[in-house]
């Protein structure tokens, strides 16, 4: 498993979604770059190395998490609050995409501290555009504190 | 009798005539002179004792009598002066003579005597005086005493009146009391007066008898607390809640204060009370006004058991509503979520089997998918209006004072994009400042300009006008087009949802515009109608915070047909 390859989190729970976002990211040549967990269960696992994913202990943090809000077991809203409450994982960008814009959504999203929030727009077209603008901004243009793992995290002063 | 004989006649003297020469005249001279001289020296003494007689307070009168017998002896001295002319009984005359000496003499001494006696008797003068100061004494006697008189009788007016005013303040006050007692026994209410330092009744009305079941007599003979129970609701003792509030009355307050009392059959009957003192001198006395409340008690009850129910359905519907509201906003967010997916799905593959296998599809088949992506579009239009149009109804409003001017400024600049490469003249009015949501009124003029701009689509130029009319002082908006119009036959359908009046083909559009535009204006209690003729454009009116008459002023037509 190359590093690269968990430099992007998509956590969607519909496939077609995922297939979608993928087609979108495979022009760009990033679609190695993005694990995908198909909820936020398997999402709160991947990033604090819990469960199926604690050999991830060594492994850095992705550069940006792109999070569906409406999904089974643990929601969108969840696993932002989560992240966003740990202290290894806040600084984390976590970029909402999902279908509505709902002002009750948009609100608690950036209420819980999301650092983005884009609607998936209907046109596929759109969409592709979208998914290209925003990876291009998060992976190229965006500038993060040093790539560390959540153990180098954990020890990092408050 | 010799010697009587010699002396009457004196033997021997010559008669005094002798000695007149028995001249006639001078003798008659004599005689008549002394006759006259004895017959009045006779009178005299007469008159003197007539007038002792009248006059008995005549003091001295005495010195008249022996005025008188002195004058009577001169009498009889002259009467001897005649008998002696024709007979001289000289030794007689001389013994008369001598007797009137006496007389005289004892006379003269005694009046010597009583002069200074005489002198101090008043005069006459004096008297006079006297009398005219009697006179004027008695005048002003007869004057004071008509005056006295007079008061007199003014005293009596005097009494008389107040005698008959007392009888009818009297009168009056048996009237006055007539009628409180009236009042009091008349009255709705119980009313008692308690003696205070008895501590028993006074008085009692015939509501009281009745409130207490027993009489008046029995009722004089108890007080308060005999007819009270033990306790009262708040747990007081009768006893002290009584005395507390007997307290404030004595004290000039005037308590109004809930009361259980207890009448003679044992029930226990929910009173108020209002105690007031009695102006009363030495004595405590406490009016006492009780007024049965049973009634109200029970009608109080009845009122909180109605509310408490009212209140449990209230909360019953609240809870419904708060649950369908729910169950709506759920179902909302659901829309917003999970129809919008499949549909993204849709024009994402299709697009992608385009994309893939374009060169493998047949062109019939193409225009197929083409079909497929343009309803998917139109489908996430529909949901996306209907989430628009749910989340109206569902919103709060955020009310204030709004320039409705800017907004449309705002709102005409953002469908710049739409009149791109068409001739659209913008007719735009002063709006007069509303209160509003800005939000929800930045919609309704997007809605309404939309419309406009899509209707006129086919005029050669486009003449959108906005403006305000006045109904009634009140503003009322319009905007108004030179479009293709409507059959007014159709306006009912207008403001309802997916209610269309021209064809998919004709003009694009979900139905849903018009009824968020009215379903705005409902929620600022405003309201919208439009009117239209086939292909003479149409005009919507609104007002924003109150309603419009069914016809507003008409306002001429702009451009007309094309």
């Amino acid at each position: 498993m190359r590093p690269e390859e968990n430099e992007i989190l998509l956590a969607d729970d519909s496939s077609a979604d995922v297939d979608l976002t993928l087609h979108a990211l495979q022009k760009n040549k990033l679609i190695n770059r993005i694990h995908v967990v198909r909820d936020g269960e398997e999402a709160l696992n991947f990033l604090f190395c819990t469960g199926p994913y604690q050999q991830r202990v060594h492994q850095p943090l992705p550069l940006f998490l792109l999070l569906d809000l409406k999904m089974s077991k643990v929601g969108g809203l969840s696993v932002l609050r989560a992240l966003k409450q740990d202290r290894r994982t806040r600084w984390m960008p976590v970029i909402v995409l999902t279908s509505s814009k709902e002002e009750s959504d948009l609100t608690a999203s950036y209420e819980l501290r999301a650092n983005s929030y884009i609607q998936k727009p209907l046109d596929f077209a759109q969409f592709r555009e979208t998914v290209h603008t925003l990876a291009q901004y998060w992976l190229f243009l965006n500038q993060l504190p040093p790539q560390q793992t959540i153990t180098d995290r954990a020890e990092m002063p408050l | 009798m010799q010697t009587l004989k010699s002396l009457i006649f004196a033997g021997g003297f010559m008669p005094h005539g002798n000695c007149y020469l028995w001249t006639p005249s001078l003798i008659g001279l004599h005689v008549v002179s002394d006759i006259l001289i004895a017959l009045s020296y006779l009178s005299i003494p007469i008159t003197l004792v007539h007038f002792i007689r009248k006059r008995r307070d005549i003091p001295f009168s005495w010195m008249f009598l022996c005025f008188g017998a002195f004058i009577v002896a001169c009498g009889g001295t002259h009467v001897m002066e005649v008998w002696t002319i024709w007979f001289p009984s000289y030794w007689l005359a001389g013994a008369l003579k001598a007797m009137t000496a006496c007389f005289s003499v004892a006379t003269a001494i005694l009046l010597i005597r009583i002069v200074p006696l005489a002198l101090a008797l008043p005069g006459t003068q004096w008297l006079i005086e006297l009398n005219q100061k009697l006179i004027v004494e008695v005048e002003q006697r007869a004057k004071a005493e008509s005056g006295l008189r007079h008061i007199s009788e003014e005293l009596e007016h005097r009494v008389a009146e107040r005698t008959s005013e007392l009888m009818a303040s009297n009168q009056s006050l048996r009237e006055s009391e007539l009628r409180y007692r009236t009042l009091v026994e008349h009255a709705p209410e119980a009313i008692v007066v308690l003696d205070l330092d008895a501590g028993r009744f006074d008085d009692a009305n015939r509501n009281a008898e009745r409130l207490f079941g027993m009489t008046r007599d029995d009722l004089l003979r108890i007080g308060p607390l005999e007819v009270s129970p033990k306790h009262q609701p708040d747990g007081r003792l009768s006893s002290e809640a009584a005395a507390a509030a007997l307290d404030r009355a004595v004290r000039f307050d005037s308590p109004r204060f809930e009361w259980i009392h207890r009448n003679a059959q044992g029930k226990e009957i929910p009173c108020e009370i209002s105690l007031v003192r009695l102006p009363s001198s030495g004595r405590k006395l406490v009016r006492g006004s009780i007024v049965d409340i049973s009634e109200r008690k029970r009608a109080e009850e009845e009122i909180h058991k109605l509310n408490t129910e009212l209140e449990l359905r209230v909360k019953e519907r609240t809870a419904q509503l708060e649950a369908a509201n729910r169950d709506l906003e759920s179902f909302t967010y659901s829309v917003s979520h999970d129809l919008r997916a499949p549909l993204r799905h849709m024009d994402g593959f299709s697009r992608i089997l385009v994309e893939e296998y374009g060169p493998q599809i047949p062109p019939g088949a193409m225009r197929h998918v083409e079909r497929v992506r343009a309803a998917t579009l139109h489908m996430g239009h529909l949901v996306d209006d209907l989430l628009n149009l749910a989340r109206v109804g569902r919103g709060s409003l955020r009310v204030g004072p709004a320039d409705l001017n800017e907004l449309l400024a705002d709102t005409i600049l953002s469908l710049e994009a739409e009149t791109r490469n068409r001739v659209v003249s913008w007719r735009v009015g002063r709006l007069s400042q509303v209160r509003c949501d800005p939000g929800l009124m930045r919609q309704v003029f997007f809605n309404l300009l939309s419309n406009a701009l899509k209707f006129t689509r086919h005029r050669e130029k486009a003449i959108v006008e906005i403006g305000e009319i006045r109904e009634e002082s009140d503003p009322v908006f319009f905007v108004r087009d030179n479009g293709v119009g409507f059959d007014m036959k159709y306006a009912d359908k207008l403001f309802q949802v997916f209610q269309r009046l021209h064809g998919e083909n004709e003009f694009e559009g979900s139905g849903v515009g018009l009824a968020i535009v009215h379903r705005i204006l409902q929620k600022h209690g405003g309201a919208i109608r439009a009117e239209s003729s086939p292909q003479n454009g149409a005009t919507f009116f609104f007002a924003v915070d109150h309603p419009l008459r069914t016809s507003p002023a008409p306002v001429a037509v702009i451009g007309g047909a094309p």
